[in-house]
């Protein structure tokens, strides 16, 4: 199951440790704790809005950066999951992405018409994929 | 793991200039399209042409950095472990249990790690053969100041425990990382 609060705390840390900025000086500037701030980054918690406006202020990031990013991401890993029959590979960034519901909405009961997606078996010459949905070169 | 000091340029310490952030900024860049290197192209394929378009420099520049490859990836192990160092420092003074889980996963989701983990055996093999080198002693010295911030006994022999757990991460990640952590924490004396 895709969780958003786990691959938005993926970009946060990214971000943070692309500019070899510590855990203190990020919490310090965004006048929260270190141990909430990293449960953020490792998806334990929540962050408010809020929350997540201070942290995109003290990472000097926008909130529309950090979300596409999450969203770019959420795609790569259900495209890795979710491959349609005839799809060249997740390493090809030329095409559109497809978009399609997300099926871990199916499991809570929604009324998403999205059966048997999530069960489907791997299209032929599907290459394997890693859980984020690179292409892993055959040993 | 051992660091070779001739690979680095040498810049007297103090000196806080424009060239000197933007040289700094330039390393910063360097490490990061390191890691983005070995997660694409594995760290044995990955070039340093590959290295410094990743990190969006031109090769020459990286050069006026670093020699070689592997100049470059001692200094990339050694920049990740001191960052991971510092941010679990910090976090074991509120809750070490936190801090372990902190490294255990930051160790486990490393995406250059994975890749090695994935395609390069023997790469691994060496990154996860615990040794007393440099670079091991360092890692030791951190994580005793990281049992010593959250006020517990730095002993050696349960430095080298945390350490060979977390070692393990290194390796593969793993599953139930949270609860392991607070065992361990649980089970650390204080000082």
């Amino acid at each position: 199951m895709v969780l958003f609060r786990r691959l938005l705390g993926d970009v946060l840390r990214r971000h943070r440790l692309r500019q070899s900025r510590t855990l203190r000086d990020v919490a310090g500037s965004a006048r929260i704790s270190l141990g909430y701030l990293s449960e953020i980054e490792r998806g334990r918690k929540e962050a408010s809005s809020e929350l997540l406006a201070s942290l995109c202020e003290a990472l000097g990031i926008s909130l529309a950066d950090v979300l596409s990013e999450v969203s770019y991401d959420i795609t790569r890993l259900e495209r890795g999951a979710l491959a349609p029959v005839g799809f060249t590979g997740p390493g090809d960034l030329s095409r559109p992405v497809p978009v399609r519901p997300v099926a871990s909405l199916a499991s809570n009961g929604s009324p998403l018409p999205v059966a048997s997606a999530a069960v489907a078996p791997a299209p032929v010459g599907a290459q394997p994929v890693d859980r984020l949905g690179l292409p892993v070169a055959a040993a | 793991m051992t660091i070779d000091p001739s690979a680095a340029p040498v810049r007297e310490r103090g000196v806080r200039s424009r060239a000197g952030n933007a040289m700094q900024r330039t390393r910063a860049a360097v490490l990061d399209g390191a890691v983005r290197a070995v997660e694409k192209h594995g760290a044995r394929r990955a070039t340093m042409a590959d290295i410094a378009m990743l990190a969006g420099i031109a090769k020459g520049t990286l050069y006026n950095h670093f020699r070689t490859k592997e100049a470059v990836y001692a200094a990339t192990v050694d920049a990740n472990v001191k960052a991971l160092i510092e941010d679990c420092t910090a976090v074991a003074a509120e809750d070490l249990a936190e801090a372990l889980a902190l490294a255990a996963e930051r160790l486990g989701n490393h995406p250059a790690l994975r890749r090695i983990g994935a395609d390069e055996p023997a790469v691994m093999a060496a990154l996860v053969t615990v040794t007393d080198d440099v670079a091991w002693s360092r890692a030791r010295a951190g994580v005793a100041a990281v049992l010593t911030s959250a006020g517990r006994t730095a002993r050696p022999e349960l430095v080298d425990l945390v350490l060979r757990w977390l070692v393990s991460f290194v390796a593969t990640p793993g599953h139930g990382i949270e609860a392991q952590a607070a065992a361990i924490a649980a089970a650390l004396p204080d000082a």
